[in-house]
C-alpha cells in the first residue's frame, strides 16, 4: 500500500472517530432534553413525583452508560485501526528503504 | 517515460475528488485537527506534487518556457476540473494549460489547495507559492498569466493584493489575470445557506437547531463566498493595477437576457456578481459572457478556451 493512501486512511479514521464522538454526544444531549419533558410534567403530580424521579434517574443512568459504551467502542476501534495503519506505514517505509 | 504518460491521472480518482470535496466542506476543521486529509497548497502535475526546485520542476515539466500560466481551481474541486471530457475535438487529458502550452508556448502549473480554508489564508499561501515557483524556476520568468475558476479567482485576487514580502519576485511579472465564473460580489447559494442556518438555529426546536448546527459546520472557505471579494486594508481588494483583467462568465440559458439566465446565472454565480468591479479601481476589466455554459463547464469549454487563447495571444 502506498504511503499517501495510508495517510489518507489515517485521516479518514480520525475523521470518523471525531464524527462518532460529536454525533453521539449531540444525540445524547437531544435525547436527554426531549426525555426531560415528560418527567418534568409527571414530577409536578405529588403522589407519583418520588417514583418518577427514581425512574428518571435509572433511565438517565442506563442511557448515559449506553452512550458512553458507544463512544468507548468507537474510540477503541479507532485506536486499533490507527495501530494497523501505523504498522502498514512502517512496512511501506522499510520497502522504500530497501528500494533505495 | 511511456508508462508515466499512460498512467491514469490520480487527481481524477474518486478518493482524490472525495478528499477535495471534504476539504471544501470541512477543510478548516481538518487543518485545525491536524487531520491527514487536509490538503496543503501545492502545484500538481498528473496528481503528483511538483517539488519546487529546479530539478523537481524539470522532472515533471520537461518543456520549459519563460511564460507561465498558473491555474487555480474552485471550491470543492481539484485540478481535474480543468480536464476536457474526451471528445473528438479535445485530446485526452487536455486542459486550458496543456492547450496554452501547445498553442502559445506557455508552461502550465496547476494549483491544488484546501478550499475550506478562509480565502484570505489561501491567498497568502498562493502568494508564497508563486514566490517559491519563480525563485526555483530554472529559467528567468518573463510573464505570468493567472487563471482562476470560481473561488480560485478570489484566491488569485487576494494573492495579488497580499503585498510584500509575499508578492516580491512574482507580482511584477503578472501580465494577465483571467477570472472564470468568479463570484466577486458573493454567491447567492451561500447567502441562502447563511440565512437558513440563522433561521433554523433561532427556532426553539431540537431538530431544527440540530439541522442548523450541522449546516453551520460548513467551512470558513464556503462562508467567505457570501461576501466574495477578499478584503484588503481599504475594503475590497482592488484589481492588480499593473495587469490586464478579464472576467469570463456563463449563463444557463442560450440567451443571457432570459429571466432564468439573469436569476440563476451559470447555476452558482450570477452575471452581476461575476462582473463586479471594485469602486475606485483604475483598471477596467474586459468582460466575456458564454451563454449556455454552466458553472463547472466553464473550467473546460472549447469556446472559453478560444477566448483565453485570444487573450494570451494579445499579451
Amino acid at each position: 500500500m502506498e504511503k499517501a493512501t495510508i495517510r489518507q486512511l489515517r485521516g479518514l479514521n480520525d475523521l470518523v472517530a471525531d464524527a462518532v464522538q460529536a454525533g453521539v454526544t449531540r444525540t445524547e444531549q437531544i435525547h436527554r432534553s426531549i426525555a426531560r419533558y415528560p418527567y418534568a410534567v409527571l414530577t409536578r403530580i405529588r403522589p407519583v413525583a418520588a417514583p418518577v424521579r427514581t425512574i428518571e434517574f435509572v433511565e438517565t443512568t442506563i442511557t448515559g452508560s449506553v452512550y458512553w459504551t458507544v463512544r468507548l467502542a468507537a474510540r477503541v476501534s479507532g485506536v486499533v485501526v490507527a495501530q494497523v495503519l501505523e504498522r502498514l506505514d512502517a512496512l511501506a517505509e522499510s520497502d522504500d528503504g530497501d528500494a533505495n | 517515460m511511456k508508462a508515466a504518460t499512460a498512467r491514469p491521472d490520480p487527481a481524477h480518482s474518486l478518493p482524490e475528488r472525495g478528499i477535495s470535496i471534504l476539504n471544501g466542506m470541512l477543510g478548516d476543521y481538518l487543518q485545525r485537527r491536524g487531520n491527514d486529509l487536509a490538503i496543503d497548497m501545492s502545484f500538481r502535475h498528473r496528481g503528483r506534487m511538483v517539488e519546487l526546485s529546479a530539478a523537481g520542476i524539470r522532472a515533471t515539466t520537461p518543456v520549459l518556457s519563460a511564460k507561465l500560466c498558473v491555474l487555480v481551481h474552485g471550491f470543492c474541486c481539484n485540478e481535474s476540473v480543468w480536464t476536457f471530457p474526451a471528445t473528438a475535438s479535445a485530446r485526452k487529458n487536455d486542459t486550458y494549460g496543456s492547450q496554452l502550452q501547445r498553442d502559445g508556448g506557455y508552461t502550465p502549473f496547476y494549483v491544488r489547495y484546501n478550499t475550506g480554508l478562509p480565502i484570505a489564508d489561501s491567498a497568502g499561501h498562493l502568494a508564497k507559492l508563486l514566490g517559491d515557483l519563480v525563485a526555483a524556476y530554472p529559467l528567468p520568468v518573463d510573464a505570468i498569466t493567472l487563471i482562476g475558476h470560481s473561488m480560485g479567482g478570489l484566491v488569485i485576487r487576494g494573492a495579488c493584493a497580499a503585498g510584500p514580502p509575499q508578492t516580491a519576485g512574482w507580482l511584477a511579472k503578472v501580465t494577465d489575470v483571467i477570472y472564470i465564473g468568479t463570484p466577486h460580489d458573493g454567491a447567492d447559494l451561500e447567502r441562502f445557506a447563511h440565512g437558513a442556518t440563522g433561521t433554523l438555529r433561532a427556532i426553539p426546536n431540537h431538530v431544527t437547531r440540530l439541522i442548523g448546527d450541522i449546516l453551520n459546520m460548513r467551512s470558513r472557505g464556503v462562508k467567505d463566498l457570501r461576501v466574495g471579494h477578499p478584503q484588503s486594508d481599504q475594503g475590497p481588494a482592488p484589481w492588480l493595477a499593473s495587469a490586464r483583467h478579464y472576467l469570463l462568465m456563463g449563463t444557463l440559458t442560450r440567451n443571457p437576457q432570459h429571466p432564468v439566465g439573469r436569476i440563476f446565472g451559470d447555476a452558482l454565480v450570477r452575471v452581476p456578481s461575476a462582473t463586479s468591479t471594485p469602486a475606485g479601481s483604475s483598471t477596467a476589466p474586459e468582460i466575456f459572457v458564454f451563454p449556455g455554459v454552466h458553472h463547472l463547464a466553464l473550467a473546460h469549454d472549447a469556446a472559453v478556451y478560444r477566448c483565453i487563447r485570444q487573450i494570451c495571444a494579445g499579451a
